[in-house]
């Protein structure tokens, strides 16, 4: 009995010896892989650079632009194979970009700097959304009429980065969502809210909203906060890269920003001709065309409000990303004031520009 | 195949009389046979203690030094995993950036700024565990005797349960929170339902384990069919149900949690899914360490009534 636990005591260490040995391997073996997924530029000019893009959600109008500038070759035509990766409720694409699964990402500005904050090394290089897109709905029949009268009500949000609005609204109306209320994690349908699970449900204006007049609702049947107007609006969907990435591939990211420009911009103007190609790349059991081209419609708004310049597309408007920046520190999404020249830059939407 | 069993040592006295003894082995209402196992199972026990008081001083401290080893190594190695990991080995050796694995200070820090948070929660999912787990092994206890009754239709109860289990949760989640809404209701459904198959199965298998010898003894007391039940099937199965709940806490504890991921406003499942979405690994951590508290907590609760429970099994006497 004495010899077996001696044996053991020796045994002990050769185990965790292996195990630190196995580790090791998997650490070196995982390093080259992902080092050959972050695409280099390529060295001949002839073979085109590959390069992917994290959307933040599934393939719908939302992202007409880059799925316009892949259909129409305008990626092509830079020298770019782009492959656009869908995304899903559990796919961060911050994450994605960072551990090199994807060198471009689309998601909130105010996810952006919650990352950059935990000292995830990203950057934004563009701003698809101008605007917040998302709203709070009531139902008239609730009576609920303003923030105020959230107290007591059941309140949903998609959550995972999509709450920090939501929140500052009730830090303004001096609502805590642990007592006040009950603040609720809502499902992709918008069931609950049909339903009366919850009283007041989260819709981004170009899809859920819609989902909602589908359904057989007015719009004089519901009361729609709008956050911009409440002063809790942040920014939206944007374009980041890998800082460490963007480095050595400045040039790419031009590339990629300039085609994507020319595909919004297309979509912008010529809404049919994105719908068609966008319904192309939709799970067709999912969606309907007329749900697209309103949502196309919507996002069109978002893209080029009125009074944006022409060539002001996809460029951050420091106001409003410092206006977001604020929110996002106000309302606790990050806990420092974020250095924002450090978080994003226009420089390549400008030199994008520039060549086109 | 019992009456097989019976007619082969029909008229064999001497061999009839042994089955009876070894039989009561698997009987805790048989005192003798108990007391005479107790002993011998006893002896390694006694052994150390008698040892103690008569050994030499050099032996006494080998032992001493041994006891301690046995605490001190274990802490010793946790806290060189703990340093490793602060000093960023693993980080190192995986090729990892502190953004994607914590260090354990900033874990720390991030649960004793969310304690309260923290605590409710696993309060809440440890609640779920719990009720779904006493739903799912109260059924599939419910099945296995059922099966073990009449084996006939009972057998097809068993295959069903078994079915169940191959559900994944994540098929599962979404269809409770349509039957049961995103309350804690769904949770405490996909619980019961992923503990039952481990209950049902175990349980049968408990239940189909008693030694024949012993049921043999049984009818020798003419004894009816639900005695035969309550003192050699159910408590020879306890091993098998204690064994079945000890998994089941486990599969307890993962059902509440990736429950939690899909629909659900609270609890380390939510906590823990949201936190990563939104970058703070930090906290996601922390709900990794109370889950695992949590999960730990429930299994030793549940040892421990395994241990009051059966005392009287060999298994149990050490």
């Amino acid at each position: 009995m004495l010899l077996s636990r001696r044996r053991r005591n020796v045994l002990l260490p050769l185990v965790a010896a292996v195990m630190l040995a196995m580790l090791a391997a998997c650490g070196k073996s995982a390093a080259p892989e992902s080092g050959g997924g972050a695409v280099s530029p390529g060295s001949a000019s002839s073979a085109p650079v590959k390069v992917r893009i994290q959307l933040c959600w599934v393939p719908q109008a939302e992202f007409a632009g880059f799925y316009v500038a892949k259909a129409k070759g305008y990626y092509e035509a830079e020298g770019l194979e782009v492959e656009i990766v869908p995304g899903g409720p559990d796919i961060v694409p911050e994450q994605q970009v960072a551990n090199g699964s994807a060198q471009f990402g689309v998601n909130l500005v105010g996810s952006l700097l919650s990352h950059i904050e935990q000292g995830v090394p990203l950057i934004q290089i563009g701003q698809v959304f101008q605007d917040t897109s998302m709203v709070l709905l009531s139902k008239k029949s609730s009576g609920i009429d303003s923030p105020e009268k959230f107290a007591g009500k059941r309140i949903g949000n998609w959550m995972g980065g999509n709450e920090y609005e939501v929140l500052a609204l009730f830090a303004k109306y001096g609502l805590d969502p642990m007592k006040d209320l009950e603040f609720v994690k809502q499902s992709f349908t918008m069931d609950q809210f049909l339903s009366g699970e919850i009283d007041v449900a989260t819709a981004m204006i170009y899809n859920e909203y819609h989902v909602v007049l589908d359904s057989g609702y007015k719009p004089e049947d519901l009361y729609i906060f709008n956050l911009d107007e409440l002063g809790v609006g942040m920014l939206h969907d944007n374009l980041f890269v890998n800082r460490d990435w963007l480095k050595d591939n400045g040039e790419t990211a031009v590339k990629f920003v300039r085609a994507s420009l020319k595909g919004w911009k297309d979509a912008v103007m010529n809404q049919e001709e994105a719908v068609d190609i966008v319904m192309d790349f939709v799970e067709a059991s999912s969606t309907t065309r007329e749900h697209q081209t309103t949502m196309m419609q919507e996002v069109a708004k978002l893209v080029r409000p009125e009074g944006l310049a022409d060539d002001r597309i996809l460029f951050t408007n420091e106001d409003r990303f410092r206006l977001t920046a604020d929110i996002a520190l106000q309302f606790g999404v990050i806990n420092e004031p974020a250095d924002i020249s450090a978080a994003y830059t226009n420089e390549y939407a400008e030199k994008a520009l520039e060549g086109m | 195949m019992e009456s097989g069993l019976l007619s082969s040592v029909k008229g064999e006295e001497a061999v009839r009389e042994q089955a009876a003894t070894e039989a009561a082995g698997a009987q805790p209402v048989m005192e003798t046979a108990m007391g005479a196992a107790e002993t011998t199972a006893a002896e390694p026990a006694t052994e150390l203690p008698a040892a103690k008081r008569t050994a030499p001083p050099g032996r006494r401290a080998r032992s001493a030094g041994e006891a301690a080893g046995r605490v001190v190594l274990p802490l010793a190695a946790g806290a060189l995993f703990i340093a490793m990991w602060e000093l960023k080995v693993f980080h190192r050796l995986l090729n990892l950036q502190a953004y994607q694995l914590p260090l354990p200070s900033a874990i720390v820090r991030a649960m004793r700024d969310n304690f309260d948070i923290l605590l409710s929660y696993a309060g809440y999912t440890l609640t779920e565990a719990i009720l779904g787990m006493a739903i799912g092994s109260a059924v599939g206890f419910v099945v296995a005797l059922a099966a073990t009754a009449w084996p006939g239709w009972g057998a097809g109860s068993l295959f069903f349960a078994a079915s169940l289990n191959a559900v994944p949760i994540v098929a599962l989640a979404p269809i409770m929170n349509l039957w049961f809404g995103s309350g804690m209701g769904s949770r405490v459904a996909i619980v019961a339902i992923t503990t039952m198959a481990a209950m049902a199965i175990n349980a049968h298998k408990g239940m189909n384990m008693a030694d024949p010898l012993a049921l043999d003894l049984m009818r020798s007391y003419a004894a009816r069919k639900r005695q035969v039940f309550r003192y050699v099937r159910v408590a020879g199965s306890l091993p098998y149900v204690f064994t079945a709940l000890k998994i089941n806490t486990t599969a307890g504890m993962i059902g509440a949690i990736v429950g939690e991921f899909f629909i659900s406003s609270r609890g380390l499942g939510y906590l823990l899914s949201n936190s990563i979405k939104v970058a703070k690994m930090p906290l996601g951590w922390s709900c990794i360490v109370m889950a695992a508290i949590a999960g730990v907590l429930f299994y030793l609760i549940v040892e421990r009534l395994e241990k009051v429970f059966i005392r009287w099994h060999p298994s149990r006497r050490t």
